[in-house]
């Protein structure tokens, strides 16, 4: 059964259909909230899912479920943020906020390239994070990450151009403080693959 | 094992990260939510609840025992089972080591697989590792040898049981919150790396983690060690921890192995003293018959540099070089600029006699370790604050020298109060052997004199000798003795008295005075309130709070007059607050909690209580006995609101904290006992309660001796407890064992408390007369020893008044009820719910005495305050029949 089958089972009545639902994409809902907030994530998870199937916003099937998931995923971050007083604007630089919240590193960030990399995302706006590592690491394509951040896609284009940019940047800084290496947009690339490796064979282990 | 076989799968971890059981878990509850599924991710019996971290070795986790309701530490080791032969032999070592018990070394609780990867459940020790322990701040170098003598009794323990450790290293070691270091992973490391393997290959591609730098020479050759090897990793730690730098410096593997193997030490600091590194170059040699012959002497000659007399104390630390720099420039004022920590020897030395005492006296090994334990514990703290102050001061110059003087003239003092304490207990009788651990437990912790600012050192003999008697009164006062406790506190009060006017004399006069309260000196009440009189006039804000609260004790738990109690815990408050002692603040807020609890102010009692509970984690952190001492004050608020679970949760609670200073059999658990008596005499199960107040008093006879007063508290209860389940002989004869005791100690109270039980019994049997006797008695004694409006006087109204009318003495029984209803007014306020049964009492006293209006008001008052629906409605139908027979007449 493909994602949109395994939804309308679930809205149904279906709990089965729910759980594979749910095991399928458990790993990158989880991902995705991990980097951003570190420990205490299952509510944030757990609300994602459900408002997959609540009547009012659920999915239609008119962009691929991921990319739905990740939209609301997104709004549930955002909301969760605002929830503890912190109100944050999807443009700003967000590392204070992203300080004061963020847990124990995930165990992806084993290796120091990754812990570095991992480090100068969380530097970033917020929503340049978001764009970044669902490309990078979810390798979600242009047009589906302006779904996600529900923003014309040129619009999202700009913005992954510009945060890559921010994120060479700050790398740099890293560097600069004699904690991080130079790294080139390649090196980016290389570092990004090795984690979505790491993150997927994660995945196929769940399934 | 379901998902976590998944997760925890060996095959992947070589090229993917380790996979994460914490996310299995989240999976898992996400899915409980969404889908009301329940598999929790477990480990064997053990119930996973979060990642901790991980190392070389393998995860560690988090986790809950739900058999022995306890939280247990899971380390899921990396290495596979192998050729069972093999594993045989290292899970023997391994099993060896978790039959190891001693306060510095990580109990193993449990060896076991999970699927086909072993792990190990152990102690859970709330704390860090040594590694983070000495990255934290800046440690004083008698903090640094002091936590690593700790570690090393802990190995030479292991050694003396047969064991090798083989990967010591800092962070093999934890640093518990209550200070007291313990080493971990004994037995594990052969688990994982297997004894005939060289770790070569690891070295080449890791040279900075992992073992090798704290490998023996001897380790290298893959040839089977012995307990030699682990002094050499001691003094790798040791020397690192101290220099900041290894003994061995290298740039590769391939090169430490060279120098290691040459012995080719580096030049050690100069701070360091001669004698240390001599000790630890002998510790580092190559041939292991050229180290010392065990720990222990390695140890002593540890020891010996710590306590020797030294010209100045210097800050040592893993970044010690900037430090000096920071220190350095602002030696500028000269005579105060080294911290010198005051120079006192050791309180806990590696095998002091009086820990064989307390074994021997109290009949418990286990009381004794505890005992050291809380004292490593304590000096380890006061280590920390000296080590603090200095860094204030020195480190960080936030503070002036005359701060760091006053900081250390308090530290001293309290190190002084420690050392009377351990020096008593090398004399110590059998009733101090079972408080020793209290003692300890109550010496004041040592941060707060961080929050000194005045006061010095005394050098007059007089003040010395003032000190000193001071201490002795409050420890003997701990110990359990408090005839001798007052009169060191009377030659203190006269030494106060020489020595001038001072804040010192009312300190003394308040213990003096709390101590012939103690005693039940006639008189201690006026003596106590002249004691905190003196004390306004000498701006001793302290010793008023302190007299002001024994006072409110006295006034109210002993006399039950809640008006007088309620002023002078206000009073006790007021003075606290102003006292700036934020411990003693707390200190009066629990007692005032006690208070509104005794008095039926609930929700108040509960307010204080909670708050004083989260002040007393901050002061002591979250594992110490007298945040077990709240939690208890928290379970008898919910017993008061009969939320019996809630109120075993906390006593749970309580109990799981002191199990982690007291052994089981300790009479601290005297309490918790009797709560689960009366919380299961509640729920009407007899037997439980029974048990639970026997086994009360098998602890504090055993602790006390069967004639102490103490045991005739649960010695009552039971008695009460039968008296009240069909069997009133049996509580008579309890009864008159405890009006020996009470009699033979002069102890009014529980003569008294020993009547009224003698009372219900007598009145259970139908030996009315007897029983009418037993209640004329208690007023009698009340009469002498306390106001009229003591709640126990209303009880023994109350029993006459029952006793009375099944006599058919209406008359008479009426008037002894409206006593009782008068006391318990006074007492209660109006409304409480225990009027309910003397209202009904009434009513039934007043129906016989054919005063029927009076019947029908206590009736319906009786039903306004029950809160059973059966029962208002049973009541108010008696009314409503009481009514029509006034009408009918």
């Amino acid at each position: 059964m493909d994602d949109a089958a395994l939804v309308h089972a679930w809205r149904s009545g279906d709990a089965s259909a729910g759980e594979r639902l749910v095991e399928r994409h458990f790993s990158a809902v989880y991902g995705f909230f991990r980097h951003k907030i570190g420990s205490d994530v299952e509510d944030l998870v757990q609300r994602t899912f459900l408002r997959c199937v609540e009547a009012r916003d659920a999915f239609r099937g008119e962009s691929s479920f991921r990319t739905y998931l990740f939209a609301i995923a997104r709004n549930e971050l955002f909301g969760h943020y605002r929830r503890r007083g912190l109100d944050v604007d999807p443009d700003a630089t967000a590392s204070g906020v992203l300080d004061a919240v963020a847990g124990p590193a995930s165990a992806i960030d084993a290796r120091r390239e990754h812990r570095l990399l991992v480090r100068a995302l969380r530097g970033l706006a917020l929503d340049d994070q978001i764009a970044l590592e669902l490309m990078y690491f979810e390798e979600l394509t242009g047009p589906e990450i302006a779904v996600v951040l529900g923003v014309p896609e040129g619009t999202a284009r700009t913005r992954l151009r510009r945060a890559r940019l921010a994120l060479e940047r700050s790398l740099a800084e890293l560097d600069a403080s004699g904690e991080g290496m130079r790294a080139t947009t390649d090196d980016i690339e290389r570092w990004a693959g090795a984690m979505r490796e790491a993150m997927r064979a994660e995945r196929a282990a769940r399934r | 094992m379901n998902d976590t076989r998944t997760e925890a799968d060996p095959e992947r971890s070589g090229n993917g990260p380790p996979l994460s059981l914490e996310a299995a878990r989240v999976l898992n509850r996400v899915k409980a939510g969404l889908f009301a599924r329940h598999d929790e991710v477990t480990v064997d019996r053990f119930v996973l609840v979060r990642r901790l971290g991980s190392g070389g070795m393998g995860e560690v986790l988090l986790a809950y025992d739900p058999e022995l309701d306890r939280k247990v530490a899971i380390k899921l080791l990396h290495r596979e089972l192998g050729q069972p032969n093999a594993d045989a032999g290292l899970l023997r070592e391994a099993r060896a080591a978790a039959r190891l018990q001693h306060p510095n070394v990580v109990m193993i609780f449990e060896l076991g697989r999970a699927g086909d990867r072993l792990f190990v459940a152990m102690e859970y020790v709330e704390g860090r590792t040594l590694r983070a322990w000495l990255r934290e701040r800046q440690r004083t170098r008698t903090e640094i040898l002091l936590a690593f003598e700790q570690a090393g009794r802990g190995l030479a323990a292991a050694h003396d049981a047969g064991l090798v450790h083989r990967d010591f290293k800092p962070d093999n070691v934890l640093v518990g919150e209550d200070g007291r270091v313990r080493v971990a992973d004994f037995g594990i490391a052969s688990l994982v790396d297997g004894s005939s393997e060289t770790p070569d290959g690891r070295a080449a591609t890791s040279p900075v983690a992992g073992t090798p730098r704290y490998m023996a020479p001897e380790q290298y050759g893959g040839a089977d060690v012995d307990p030699r090897a682990d002094q050499f990793a001691f003094c790798v730690s040791l020397w690192e921890a101290l220099a900041g730098t290894s003994p061995f410096v290298a740039a590769s593997a391939g090169e430490l192995a060279a120098k290691v193997a040459d012995g080719e030490l580096a030049s050690p600091p100069r701070s360091m003293p001669r004698a240390l590194v001599r000790a630890l170059q002998r510790g580092l040699s190559v041939d292991p018959g050229r180290r010392f012959a065990d720990m222990r002497g390695l140890l002593d000659a540890v020891a010996r540099v710590r306590t020797a007399p030294r010209r100045r104390a210097t800050v040592v630390g893993v970044a010690g070089a900037i430090v000096l720099g920071g220190a350095a420039a602002r030696q500028l004022a000269p005579a105060h600029t080294d911290c010198a920590a005051p120079d006192l020897p050791p309180l806990v030395t590696t095998e002091a006699a009086w820990v064989d005492r307390l074994a021997r006296e109290g009949e418990s090994t286990a009381n004794a370790r505890d005992a050291l334990a809380a004292l490593q514990s304590f000096e380890a703290r006061w280590h920390d604050a000296v080590g603090q102050a200095c860094d204030a001061t020195h480190v960080r110059g936030e503070r002036s020298t005359a701060v760091l003087d006053a900081r250390m003239a308090c530290l001293t003092r309290l190190h002084q109060r420690a050392r009377v304490l351990v020096d008593m207990l090398s004399t110590v009788d059998r009733a101090g052997a079972w408080r020793a651990i209290d003692a300890a437990v109550e010496l004041p912790p040592p941060a707060r004199c961080m929050g000194v600012e005045g006061a010095a050192v005394p050098d007059d003999p007089c003040t010395i000798e003032l000190d000193a008697r001071l201490d002795e009164a409050t420890t003997l006062r701990e110990l359990g003795r408090p005839g001798e406790a007052l009169d060191a506190a009377r030659t203190a009060v006269a030494a106060a008295r020489e020595c001038g006017p001072s804040t010192r004399l009312a300190e003394a006069r308040t213990l003096a005075a709390s101590l012939a309260a103690d005693n039940q000196v006639p008189g201690a009440d006026d003596e106590l309130r002249r004691a905190a009189t003196g004390a306004i006039a000498e701006d001793a804000y302290a010793a008023m709070a302190q007299a002001a609260t024994r006072l409110a004790g006295l006034e109210g738990a002993e006399r039950g007059r809640p008006a007088e109690a309620r002023a002078w815990i206000e009073i006790a408050d007021a003075a606290a607050q102003r006292s700036g002692d934020d411990i003693l603040v707390t200190d009066v807020m629990v007692a005032k909690a006690g208070l509104e609890l005794e008095f039926g102010a609930v929700d108040d009692a509960s307010a204080l209580a909670d708050s004083a509970w989260s002040r007393r984690r901050r002061e002591f952190g979250d594992d110490h006995p007298r945040v077990a001492r709240v939690l208890t004050l928290r379970a008898w608020v919910e017993q008061y609101r009969l939320r019996w679970d809630e109120a075993s949760a906390l006593h749970a609670e309580a109990a799981e904290i002191l199990g982690h200073w007291y052994p089981a059999d300790h009479p601290a658990f005297a309490a918790n006992h009797a709560a689960t008596a009366v919380i299961a005499a509640a729920r009407g199960r007899v037997d439980e309660a029974e048990a639970a107040h026997r086994r009360a008093i098998a602890l504090l006879e055993r602790a006390r001796g069967p004639t102490h007063r103490d045991v005739g508290v649960p010695l009552t209860n039971l008695a009460s407890l039968l008296a009240e389940s069909g069997r009133p002989e049996e509580a008579l004869t309890l009864a008159d064992r405890v009006e020996a005791i009470a009699t033979a100690d002069q102890n009014s109270r529980l003569l008294d408390a020993a009547v009224v039980v003698r009372g219900v019994a007598l009145a259970e049997t139908g030996r009315l007369a007897e029983a009418e006797i037993a209640w004329r008695r208690v007023l009698e004694l009340r009469a002498v020893s306390q106001g009229p409006n003591d709640p126990g006087t209303a009880m023994a109204h109350y029993s006459l008044c029952r006793v009375l009318t099944m006599e058919a003495q209406f008359d008479d029984a009426l008037e002894h009820c409206r006593r009782a209803i008068a006391v318990e007014e006074f007492t209660y306020g109006r409304a409480h719910p225990s009027l309910f049964d003397t209202l009904e009492l009434l009513a039934e006293a007043a129906q016989g005495a054919q005063r029927l209006p009076e019947a029908i008001a206590a009736l319906e008052r009786a039903a306004a305050l029950g809160d059973d629906d059966d029962a208002v409605a049973a009541l108010r139908a008696r009314a409503d029949a009481l009514r029509g027979s006034a009408a009918g007449r």
